[in-house]
């Protein structure tokens, strides 16, 4: 996609100091295109380093190659740009380790994650790539949101939670695809069991 | 629209993440659904909330109550999961609960707030229990059991049986006598705290003795003035650290008690509080006793790290000495009533009688007493 066509997040030109007006370019894993501001991208404790490091200037930024993010596609990065943009130039909050955390989720927050629960996982990923402290508040804040009000039976439907025995052939098929032969030595120490047998080997 | 998200596959710190926005009920709920659930709430260590910090900054992390309107009740953080509320059979022994009422408070203050669901309970009376310890982090030991009015309905055998050894036991309760006998018997060998509203025992009985010679840590007998049938020689046979003795009538023997403890009697006391009906004569509990210093009524008064409010309301405090050297505090507390006037107390409006005629003694080292002395 060229420059021209790439979906340009809106930006607040008046909140943007002078200095600080350089736009970066950025490459979803499906080829989408977007424009972010050093502002912005100052929430993304990943991009803000990576940006730093490769001490690109504004004539770099429209030459080069626009920056490739591999591991998220351009929906769910449009939502954590839009986000950045929204957020640029708030304090990145500290976490204090308290349970239960406090998370207000801001009325354009909450609509930004008015999406499907698939690319709301995605955007958590995204976030925690990315390392947006904030964008992961809020975000896990709302699917724990997800359970209040719910009984233990609508829990593990809501969380997609498997059972103690859906766990345990997990883990017995998990270590029968690790190793084929565990099996077999299990099924021989049980048959020694059987016919009375004291040791093993 | 999906309704549902896979929490389990998030990197497990973005999953720990969640799990600590959660509200304490859902956390409580999350943790039922399996032994990878019950393991990952506890590891948010989740911590108590505080409490008031002058009437229950001290509550033990799990409460076990018996009473005649809830039933069974367990609480920890600020959950209620009871049992019970309502009838069904054998639930005397403790059997297998038809159903469990989760109440959470929501909020504080004047907006306070409780939600509550009822659902069939998943899990018997131990398994409850031994599954909030667990996700709590604690141990048998951070258990407090409180018997309510009614809390014979259940078998406390059974009960036994089920929550094991208790180290904090309340009894509210002032009938039947022969239950509170029966409790003290099942558990009282065990404890490590008591608290004892009304004297079970009859004139004379050797059981009230055999309870108040035991090592506890805090021994609190009476409260609102309500025991009855203290006098010196129970007090100077009780070997706990903290005592109170919130008496039905009055104690009028302290100044004997004191010249005693100089003498070397009660080794292990460190604090003691006695209450009664009607205030002290300061002269009368001083009397031929030797002050080794009179504390100005600035000056605060300290026990271990913590200010005591109570010593506020002093009308007087002086420090005396025992024969090796131990120094201790005494302090007659008068009625608030009678010292503010109960409109300007508004903290402790509703608690009076707490104040009235308090004989208020702390005993210790110096180590227990570095800010004072």
């Amino acid at each position: 996609m060229s420059v021209e066509n790439a979906p340009v997040v809106d930006v607040d030109e008046a909140a943007i100091p002078v200095e600080k007006k350089m736009y970066y370019r950025f490459e979803s894993n499906d080829k989408k295109e977007f424009r972010v501001s050093e502002l912005a991208i100052q929430q993304s404790e990943t991009l803000n380093r990576l940006v730093e490091a490769m001490g690109y200037t504004s004539e770099d930024v429209e030459n080069k190659p626009a920056i490739a993010i591999e591991n998220i596609d351009g929906k769910t990065l449009k939502l954590v740009f839009q986000w950045c943009e929204h957020h640029k130039g708030e304090a990145i909050p500290v976490d204090d380790g308290s349970v239960p955390k406090i998370v207000e989720i801001p009325e354009f927050d909450a609509k930004l994650m008015d999406i499907d629960n698939g690319l709301l996982f995605k955007l958590i990923w995204a976030a925690d790539y990315l390392n947006i402290v904030q964008l992961l508040n809020v975000s896990c804040k709302k699917v724990a949101n997800m359970a209040q009000g719910k009984t233990p039976a609508q829990l593990r439907r809501v969380y997609l939670l498997p059972s103690d025995e859906e766990d345990e052939a997990a883990k017995r098929a998990a270590q029968e695809a690790q190793d084929p032969r565990a099996r077999e030595v299990e099924e021989e120490f049980e048959e020694r069991k059987r016919q009375g047998g004291n040791s093993f080997f | 629209m999906t309704n549902s998200i896979p929490l389990l596959q998030l990197p497990n710190d973005e999953r720990l993440q969640v799990l600590r926005c959660m509200d304490r009920m859902s956390l409580l709920f999350f943790s039922l659904i399996s032994r990878n659930t019950k393991d990952l709430v506890r590891s948010l260590r989740v911590k108590p909330i505080t409490h008031h910090r002058f009437f229950s900054s001290n509550l033990p992390p799990v409460q076990i109550g018996f009473s005649d309107t809830i039933g069974l009740s367990m609480r920890c953080w600020d959950i209620t999961v009871s049992f019970y509320k309502e009838q069904q059979d054998n639930m005397k022994v403790l059997e297998k609960p038809n159903k469990v009422w989760i109440k959470v408070k929501e909020s504080d203050g004047l907006n306070t707030r409780y939600t509550e669901i009822e659902f069939l309970s998943p899990m018997e009376i131990k398994e409850w229990y031994e599954h909030i310890l667990y996700i709590i982090n604690e141990s048998r030991q951070a258990t407090q059991m409180i018997l309510y009015q009614e809390s014979d309905r259940f078998d406390m055998e059974i009960a036994k049986t089920v929550f094991g050894k208790i180290n904090y036991l309340t009894c509210f309760f002032s009938r039947p006598n022969n239950h509170g006998r029966n409790v003290l018997r099942i558990f009282g060998p065990e404890l490590k705290q008591l608290t004892l509203t009304f004297n079970p025992y009859p004139r004379g009985d050797t059981r009230l003795r055999k309870m108040l010679i035991q090592n506890l840590d805090i021994l609190d007998l009476g409260g609102h003035n309500s025991f009855k049938r203290l006098n010196l020689r129970d007090l100077l046979i009780c070997n706990a650290h903290r005592i109170t003795f919130s008496l039905n009538g009055k104690f009028d023997k302290i100044n004997q008690f004191l010249k005693l403890w100089i003498k070397g009697a009660n080794a292990r006391l460190q604090k003691l509080a006695i209450e009664q009906r009607t205030n002290f004569n300061e002269e009368e509990i001083l009397k031929g006793i030797r002050i080794i210093r009179e504390i100005p009524q600035e000056e605060n008064i300290v026990y271990g790290e913590k200010f005591d409010y109570r010593f506020a309301y002093r009308t007087r405090a002086v420090d005396i000495e025992r024969y090796d050297g131990t120094r201790g505090t005494t302090s007659p507390l008068s009625a608030l009533a009678e010292h503010q006037g109960p409109c300007q107390i508004t903290q402790t409006q509703t608690y009076p009688s707490l104040f009235r005629g308090w004989s208020y003694a702390n005993f210790a080292g110096y180590i227990t007493f570095p800010s004072v002395f």
